[in-house]
């Protein structure tokens, strides 16, 4: 092998090293990078740190982020996209008193910004200000356009943080997104069965399980959840109907869907219920 | 008196010949303000008192030495006012000759612009913002000088009218600013489409049509069968820029020419080549054609040199020629960021001859997530896209655009969102439910960061690759998927036909982790490994495809223990499902490279697609029930060693409805509806599921 050949593996042997930490980072390390090049060439723009931070922050860096906010900040960039990144930022590094700081500051600028009432809300959760949670929550949730289940279901979550049997307050909550979102909704009916078995309430339980199996051509799994509810509250002959329903379901179904592993799964379980049907 | 008389017939003569009128030149005066004082938010109405500001000839700025006139950025060049104002007011005699506007600008950086106190145009500032925002991007170079254009409705007035910009810094250490503005009024802009149309959301019985126009203007779209016969129309007469409308009561499986059209008559011509066909109905076995890019937005020749091929391949195809049902965008559409100009320059530009007569479905890639945030579905992917949210279009409601399902003849699509979503709890959630609710033959699935590569990502350990791998794919594969396509390496990676692998490549076993006897072969149906093979009762096993190079290709070490293939290639998938000449059907995926040559196939043949249950005569065991469906008479026929002693029938929700003694009941009072049959006799209790009609 000549010198210069032997030069160029280890060359290639380099850059392949390199490229491959560097595609482990992913594209995140990449621009990170670059953009630490353009602030070499640009070093008082406020901006570059800024979009730095927010590569940090992406990247699971806190610490660095809130540095790069910082020097954004001390060069002149008192936005609200700036304060609200710094919230963020701090909330993710689990730092709330600072994150409150920033948000504080953040709404100040725009008292009617949802996002950053919705970080607010999220922040003073986590510092047990769980009245003033309740109010950025809400206006958010009656706000936002385009709201998400996920929403939805935290500020249900909020209203038992601040009063674990509320699930009054909760199911409201769900019904708010049943609302805007669509009767449907499998996320908030899930959500309301939980919320309705955790309260007690067995006949709006079955209702609830009925409206499931009504509205899904397969409703194997959902008798098989209605039995399992029904055992538990001790309405066995309920319960009973619910699994020979469940049982019925999978005969009806096709070959392919009766012999897949969840199917699978769901007979060793129906099995399984009939057995402590029978012992009661 | 005569004189002024014969001079306004002139002008408004002129006006309506012309249609046009210039009310702001470049080089006209401003007043602008250029102390650092925050003017709050009514400084742009009209009636806001000007009289203290300074006046000037545009062009005004500073630092770039071209101005007419220099505006102050106060006492500190490293902290320059974020923020300068200016405003010009106008007279309009008769504002009803008008009907849009053209505004034209040079700005440096950020711009926001008002009309008698309403804002009409901001470019390069961030949705919200104060005083002290400073602009989104620097302004630099050619963009210095360049004039930027938009088109509005018109909002003059008669009288007195008034156009305030605020022009806002990059930095407080940025060099320059720069503002020259020009007006004109026009009566009636032609309409021009600018982007689309495009169609979205596609059903049996519904296509959801969407484009972009240069000017504000009515929705019109006439549509029907037959080219030259539009005889239906659907429109809107809000006048917008951004165009959505529903076209409703189509037939299924349906071709639908359609032309687009405003109050003025029509801008875009129907043509052979523009269409919306309706999906079939649910559940039809028939041929399918999907096309799948991934990350493919490049806006270069090597995206348009896939694209070629691919349009090359279904304009010969020898089955359907011609027909592509869907494009599936695997994420990554618009690089770098996925902003509007990128879609615009990688997507419409692009694909726009394809996106008019098939219906687009997306991921959201991690470069579209620059731009966007599933959090609170902002940002031009979402703005572009409409997904379902509510079922519109099959499977289960999500309540999100974020993730979502679909169904296309027997396939069920669930498309998931891997870049944001990959922990989430409710996302999980719906997943299960949704292919828990699907009776569908088929069902694929769609995500951006791949559970399986060795491109240029490393599904071993980047983080949102093992979520999705860790959360995703047991209540994928336990439920039958067999399709599950990916983009994010730029590279074509395929998996074997496997089933159950869960970890790092190096645990990956062929044998354990392949399926069947030639799951570990190459699923070419036309040679000796034969397709990979599904039937009623082997219903495991998927085929993983990482499909990111329809635009570019990045390498790496392409090593992947799961995959079959891993070939760094420009290309595109192509799905087809077709019936196999027996009673099954195959579904094959070509990868089609930026060449017209196919780098890779397989083929999953699936058979046992009947029903479990005879619909006649249930017999089994000893109990018989007949006839199923029932509608007046329900006969219960038992072993001669067994009597009835009871007879309940239940409701779907288990609620008792009819109680009998007898072997023939009457029926007749059931409403339509699936029943159970609980039969006690005297040796057994036996339950049936019935039918009544």
């Amino acid at each position: 092998m000549t010198l210069k050949f032997r030069k160029k593996i280890i060359v290639l042997t380099g850059f392949l090293l390199i490229s491959s930490i560097l595609y482990a980072h992913g594209d995140l390390s990449i621009r990170i990078k670059e953009k630490s090049i353009e602030i070499s060439k640009r070093p008082t723009d406020a901006h570059l740190y800024y979009e730095r931070g927010f590569l940090y922050q992406q990247h699971l860096e806190y610490q660095n982020a809130i540095s790069d906010f910082d020097k954004s900040k001390s060069l002149g960039n008192h936005s609200k996209l700036l304060f609200f990144r710094m919230a963020e930022t701090y909330y993710k590094n689990d730092e709330y008193e600072y994150a409150f700081d920033k948000i504080t500051s953040c709404v100040a600028i725009d008292a009617g910004d949802v996002k950053s009432l919705k970080l607010k809300a999220q922040i003073l959760f986590k510092l047990k200000r769980y009245q003033e949670t309740m109010l950025a929550y809400t206006y958010v949730v009656e706000n936002t356009v385009d709201i998400r289940p996920e929403d939805i279901i935290e500020y249900s979550n909020i209203v038992l943080a601040i009063d674990s049997l509320d699930y009054k307050g909760a199911l409201k909550a769900i019904e708010i997104g049943l609302d805007k979102l669509g009767a449907n909704t499998v996320t908030f009916q899930l959500k309301k069965i939980e919320y309705l078995k955790k309260s007690n309430q067995v006949d709006e339980v079955v209702s609830q399980y009925n409206m499931l199996i009504k509205n899904n051509h397969r409703n194997e799994f959902w008798y098989y959840e209605k039995g399992k509810y029904l055992i538990d509250v001790k309405r066995f002959s309920q319960a009973n109907i619910a699994i020979q329903q469940a049982k019925l379901a999978i005969e009806l179904l096709t070959s392919k869907f009766k012999n897949t592993l969840a199917i699978k799964k769901l007979q060793t379980q129906l099995n399984e219920l009939e057995k402590l049907l029978n012992y009661e | 008196m005569n004189s002024k008389i014969t001079l306004y017939a002139v002008l408004l003569f002129s006006v309506t010949l012309f249609s046009q009128t210039s009310f702001i030149n470049s080089g006209d005066a401003w007043k602008y303000l250029d102390d650092g004082s925050d003017q709050g938010t009514t400084w742009d109405d009209n009636g806001f008192n000007d009289a203290s500001w300074a006046s000037g000839a545009s062009e005004l700025g500073y630092g770039d030495g071209g101005e007419a006139t220099i505006v102050s950025y106060g006492p500190s060049s490293s902290n320059k006012y974020p923020t300068t104002y200016f405003r010009k007011s106008f007279n309009v005699a008769d504002h009803t000759l008008y009907n849009d506007l053209v505004l034209e600008a040079i700005r440096d950086d950020g711009m926001v612009v008002y009309v008698n106190g309403v804002e009409v145009w901001k470019d390069n500032m961030p949705a919200s913002f104060d005083y002290s925002t400073y602009a989104s991007a620097t302004v630099s170079g050619g963009g210095e000088t360049a004039w930027l254009s938009t088109t509005i409705g018109s909002n003059l007035v008669t009288g007195t009218n008034m156009v305030a910009v605020e022009i806002h810094q990059r930095s407080g250490s940025s060099s320059d600013i720069s503002f020259d503005f020009k007006l004109t009024a026009y009566a009636a802009i032609p309409t021009a489409i600018t982007r689309g149309p495009y169609l979205q959301k596609g059903n049996a019985n519904s296509m959801t049509v969407k484009w972009r126009t240069n000017t504000s203007t009515e929705s019109i779209i006439n549509y029907g069968t037959t080219l030259g016969v539009l005889s239906s129309t659907v429109s809107e007469n809000t006048l917008k820029t951004q165009h959505e409308l529903l076209i409703p009561g189509l037939t299924a499986d349906t071709k639908y020419y359609y032309e687009i059209a405003d109050a003025d008559g029509v801008y875009v011509t129907e043509s052979s080549d523009m269409y919306v066909k309706a999906s079939p109905n649910v559940g039809d076995q028939q041929f399918v054609r999907a096309w799948i890019l991934g990350d493919a937005g490049t806006a270069n020749q090597d995206q348009r040199d896939v694209r070629d091929e691919y349009y090359n391949y279904v304009a010969t195809a020898g089955v359907s020629p011609n027909q592509t049902d869907m494009i599936l965008f695997l994420g990554d559409n618009a690089y770098n960021d996925g902003t509007d100009s990128e879609y615009q320059a990688a997507v419409f530009d692009v694909y726009g001859d394809m996106l008019k007569k098939s219906v687009a479905w997306s991921t959201l890639g991690n470069h579209d997530g620059h731009s966007a945030t599933s959090s609170t579905q902002t940002g031009p992917y979402y703005d572009i896209f409409s997904f379902p949210t509510a079922a519109e279009c099959g499977g289960t409601s999500s309540g999100t655009e974020a993730y979502y399902s679909y169904d296309y003849a027997n396939i069920h699509f669930i498309v998931l969102e891997s870049h944001q979503l990959y922990n989430d709890a409710t996302q999980m959630a719906w997943c299960l439910s949704d292919i828990q609710a699907t009776t569908q033959d088929w069902i694929v699935a769609i995500f951006h960061h791949p559970p399986y590569t060795k491109g240029s990502h490393n599904s071993d350990s980047e983080t949102q690759l093992v979520a999705m791998r860790n959360n995703f794919l047991s209540i994928l594969e336990d439920n039958g998927v067999d399709l599950v396509l990916s983009g994010h390496s730029h590279s074509y990676e395929r998996s074997y036909f496997i089933n159950g692998h869960y970890g790092v490549s190096s645990t990956f076993i062929s044998g354990t982790h392949t399926v069947g006897a030639n799951g570990d072969l190459s699923g070419k149906a036309d040679t000796g490994d034969g397709a990979y093979t599904k039937t009623d009762t082997d219903t495991e096993g998927a085929v993983y495809i990482t499909a990111g190079s329809s635009g570019k290709i990045s390498g790496g070490s392409l090593n992947h223990n799961a995959m079959y293939a891993s070939i760094n290639e420009l290309g595109s998938c192509v799905l087809e499902l077709e019936n196999d000449g027996g009673t099954g059907q195959n579904l094959t995926v070509k990868f089609l490279n930026d060449s017209g040559a196919i780098s890779d196939y397989f083929t999953i043949n699936k058979t046992g697609f009947v029903l479990a249950v005879d619909d006649e005569v249930i017999n089994k065991k000893s109990v018989s029930i007949y006839p199923v469906p029932a509608s007046m008479q329900l006969n219960i026929k038992l072993n001669t060693n067994e009597t009835i002693e009871n007879v309940m029938i239940y409701n779907i929700i288990g609620a008792l409805v009819l109680e009998s003694k007898e072997t023939s009941i009457d029926v007749s009072q059931l409403s339509t509806g699936k029943y159970m049959v609980g039969i006690r006799t005297s040796k057994n209790q036996h339950y049936k599921s019935i039918i009544i009609q």
